[in-house]
């Protein structure tokens, strides 16, 4: 079991400062802030609609792909491995290209579509690789083979020659895994890493997940609706609603004095496993109003 | 073992699909269970254990391939079309993706009202629309909601609808089919209350599809793990979650994250697949046999 | 560390486990499913021996056979099998129908092949740049394939040849011209619903640039629909260029599929043999290319493979 405050560095890795992102003048994001310190698992946390998830995407940049979405105010800052500090929103496409997947990398909820269907599992770990690194192919393909190994996929020199239709689901989020550490990135963010997966294997995703930060150190980002895999493993929550955050802080004072109604609301609906022990009847929540007033 | 009068009696309930290849899909391998009024039996399992076939068969969405269907003490598995209709009426089902289910281009009051209109318990006009009505109070939703179109809705009012769709015929039993899992969790809760409210006014039975142990949980009075299209254990609520007794309902058990921060729990760094049943030519699974280990709760031999 | 490659986590397994040999689920390697799929397809197959046969006839057996297709061999329209005359019959110049249809096939295959080729690059290059970036360059590029898609056909490439010559460039050109936007409506729709998948996002995220995307993210994934599609070109460019031969629009040294029926058809009502056998082979070759592409099809449906 971890320390429940890690340590920390003075300066945050990563800074969001005043994040505001509109798609077409609705507003997605509003004026969000937080830090993300080196070592911390920190989830952001949010029913459909809160911005979560663009707020991961601003993070990368992505978030302007094919859409009318534009950052409209405020900062990004990220500490570089050299030292330097850069403010994403005004970064330039070929340094984002430089970080993307290199010091900040991503995996994806749905381990079906976020493998290109036609490359087999070792070249898309390979080309990621080869997109950063000067390395020949034979070494990038000894390197993922490596990467393979540490997210602990069993048979790793089969596996890297297979398609992703040859792998079940839990297989394909390890390779996703394995291609987001193949550079060893300093920040991972994670998307409902495990939401699309079945319980037992989400399990096994879950304790991957944690080993390996423990192992690497990088700092995580995890974007979630599941309040039992942010209990699993979160250090801090950013609960976000309506595109606004509504309460951060550290996992136990989140979970045992959230101070916010939606905060409390949203604890009291969680069906928590254990929490009918000793009781005959089935039994309704017991709900709270989300919109009280402090 | 149960307090509850019979209404659902499965017996040997078989489905197999063909499959190219010369392999067969062995979904649902000789269930049997019962459902009794006014109770919530859950169904839970992870992915191909054969849950929604199940339930599939036994609302006759699907031919069952062996096996019976006792509702009320009649036999309906192999009844169609007419000699069915009146047995359609007591059962109802509620789909995970309530927008799928609803036809976007027609009111949901003419969603609700269109069992009623097909089975000629109503015609057109202000006795329809005072049944709509009622139903969508009982959901909780307004009585002029009945006029909106799915997707003026969100996804939980949408859920109700479905619900308010259901119940329309006066059915005995509803099957949800992970019917809240693709809800938020604060919807999902207001989702469940209302159906446990629903319950107890109306005495329902459920038949309750669901891969969420902690959801089943709060809900079932009963409940049926599936493992490969075969019950694994069955019991009382409290036997399955207190004194889980198959090493699969414990593995179950163990993988749900708690939301509790100080409840985290050791993983361990293995990695696993969920078997398929997909069985060749020729073979076929080893049949469990199920033995009560204290009343009401059977275990599979291991 | 104990790993195990079944779901039993615990140590009991307590049920026969059809997953204990994983090696059962898994499917044939995937760069053979693909032909295993064609050589289901019993059209698909005829169509590709029909193909490699028309291939051979044209390509193969003229090198064979020795003589001018233009030197006179008999009388003039000598029916096929008659005293003198050859196994196809003679032209109203006294030709070889068989030798001149057989080597004429060059012409004809030649300039649909590179004006197939056209259309696949043009149509493919301009529909992955207009549905990938969207917005105003995909309102751009739209417009000026709509341009070209309501411009008459056939009268656009009469005044292309007319004004470039009857040469293959011109006809190439031609027919390429015309028949692009098809390719490129196809390939946008299938790049703004691909850009939105996971693993493009996923290609971004690990910093690829746009270029990268495209070709060789995005392009390979619609391979498929592309390939399948200029097949059908192809069947398409042949019957084009048949037509603007016939019309005389063609060069006429080749002495072209299509231009064999035009020069033929006065003769038609006393020498049916002279348009029939070209005739005939152009619709084998069309009838092939589309039995191939309904093969290509299923096989690159990834959702039938495996069965």
């Amino acid at each position: 079991m971890r320390a429940e405050t890690p340590l920390r560095s003075e300066t945050p890795l990563l800074s969001v400062q005043g994040l505001t992102v509109t798609f077409d003048g609705f507003t997605a994001v509003s004026e969000l802030s937080f830090d993300l310190y080196e070592g911390q698992t920190l989830a952001i946390v949010g029913e459909s609609g809160s911005g979560k998830s663009v707020t991961a995407l601003s993070i990368m940049r992505l978030v302007t792909l094919g859409t009318r979405a534009k950052i409209a105010e405020g900062q990004i800052f990220f500490r570089q491995p050299d030292g330097s500090t850069i403010d994403l929103v005004q970064a330039d496409e070929a340094e984002l290209r430089k970080i993307r997947g290199n010091q900040i990398s991503m995996i994806f909820q749905e381990p079906l579509t976020s493998l290109n269907p036609v490359y087999t599992a070792g070249n898309q770990v390979v080309e990621a690789i080869r997109l950063h690194q000067d390395v020949t192919k034979a070494e990038a393909y000894q390197r993922a083979f490596e990467v393979f190994e540490r997210v602990r996929i069993p048979e790793p020199k089969k596996r890297l020659k297979e398609y992703p239709h040859q792998m079940s689901g839990g297989m394909r989020q390890r390779v996703m895994i394995a291609m987001a550490l193949s550079c060893d990135p300093t920040v991972l963010i994670a998307d409902e890493p495990t939401t699309a997966l079945d319980v037992t294997i989400q399990a096994q995703i879950l304790g991957l997940m944690r080993a390996l930060q423990d192992e690497t150190g990088a700092a995580v980002i995890m974007i979630t609706h599941d309040m039992g895999v942010v209990a699993e493993v979160a250090d801090d929550i950013v609960v976000m609603r309506n595109s606004k955050l509504v309460e951060t802080g550290n996992v136990f004072d989140i979970f045992e004095k959230p101070t916010a109604p939606y905060t409390k609301a949203l604890l009291a609906s969680i069906p928590r496993l254990g929490s009918m022990t000793g009781k005959s009847q089935p039994e309704r929540f017991d709900l709270v109003d989300m919109d009280a007033p402090v | 073992m149960t307090d509850f009068e019979t209404l659902v009696e499965v017996k040997d309930l078989c489905k197999e699909f063909s499959v190219p290849g010369k392999a067969k899909i062995h979904a649902v391998e000789h269930v049997s269970l019962k459902v009794g009024k006014g109770e919530t039996l859950a169904v839970v399992g992870e992915s191909g254990c054969g849950k929604s076939t199940l339930a599939f068969l036994i609302i006759k969405l699907l031919e069952s391939t062996g096996g019976q269907i006792l509702l009320d003490g009649h036999d309906i598995t192999h009844l169609h079309n007419k000699s069915m209709r009146e047995y359609r009426q007591k059962m109802q089902i509620i789909f995970q993706d309530p927008f799928a289910s609803l036809d976007p281009r027609r009111s949901v009051g003419y969603a609700v009202g269109e069992p009623l209109i097909v089975h000629g318990e109503e015609s057109k006009g202000a006795a329809l629309n005072e049944r709509v009505g009622g139903l969508f109070e009982r959901v909780g939703l307004e009585r002029d909601h009945a006029q909106q179109y799915p997707h003026q809705f969100s996804g939980g009012q949408r859920q109700r609808v479905c619900i308010a769709r259901a119940l329309a015929l006066h059915p005995e039993l509803v099957i949800a089919d992970e019917s809240v899992s693709a809800l938020d969790v604060s919807v999902q809760a207001q989702v469940i209350n209302l159906m446990m409210e629903l319950q107890q006014d109306m005495g329902l039975s459920y038949l309750f599809i669901s891969h969420d142990l902690a959801v089943v949980e709060r809900i079932a009075h009963r409940v049926a793990v599936m493992y490969l299209g075969q019950i694994v254990e069955l019991g009382p609520r409290s036997a399955i979650f207190e004194n889980p007794s198959h090493s699969y309902t414990k593995r179950l058990l163990d993988a749900v994250p708690i939301a509790d921060p100080r409840q985290r729990r050791e993983r361990p760094l293995l990695t696993g697949e969920i078997p398929s049943p997909r069985w060749e030519h020729g073979t076929s699974p080893e049949l469990v046999n199920l033995v009560e280990v204290e009343p009401g709760h059977f275990v599979a031999e291991e | 560390m104990a790993e195990t490659d079944v779901h039993g986590m615990s140590d009991g397994q307590e049920l026969p486990d059809p997953h204990l040999d994983t090696s059962r689920l898994r499917q044939a390697p995937a760069k053979y499913q693909g032909l295993r799929m064609f050589m289901r397809n019993k059209a698909a197959v005829f169509g590709a021996v029909l193909l490699i046969a028309i291939l051979f006839i044209t390509f193969i057996l003229p090198i064979f056979v020795t003589g001018d297709r233009t030197e006179r061999v008999g009388s003039i329209h000598l029916a096929p099998g008659a005293e003198g005359s050859t196994t196809f019959g003679t032209d109203y110049l006294g030709r070889d129908v068989g030798r001149i249809v057989m080597q004429g096939g060059s012409a004809t295959l030649k300039v649909a092949g590179l004006a197939a080729l056209v259309i696949v690059v043009v149509g493919t290059t301009i529909g992955a740049v207009a549905g990938y970036y969207g917005g105003w360059v995909d309102n751009v590029l739209m417009r000026i394939t709509e341009f070209f898609q309501v411009l008459p056909g056939l009268l656009f490439a009469i005044v292309i040849v007319a004004l470039y010559g009857a040469s293959t460039k011109s006809i190439v050109l031609a027919i390429g011209l015309i028949a692009w936007p098809t390719i490129a409506r196809l390939v946008r729709a299938e790049f703004m619903r691909q850009k939105n998948l996971e693993y493009v996002k996923a290609a971004r995220a690990i910093g690829a640039s746009d270029a990268r995307i495209i070709f060789k993210t995005i392009l390979p994934n619609t391979m498929p629909v592309v390939i399948v599609q200029s097949t059908l070109v192809m069947g398409g460019a042949i019957l084009f260029e048949a037509g603007l031969a016939f019309l005389g629009l063609s060069n006429p040294k080749d002495l072209s599929w299509g231009f064999y029926i035009g020069a033929n058809r006065t003769y038609f009502l006393s020498n049916w043999w002279g348009l029939t056998f070209p005739g005939l082979m152009i619709f084998f070759t069309v009838l092939s290319l589309s039995l191939i592409g309904d093969g290509l099809q299923d096989a690159a449906n990834p959702k039938l493979r495996g069965r």
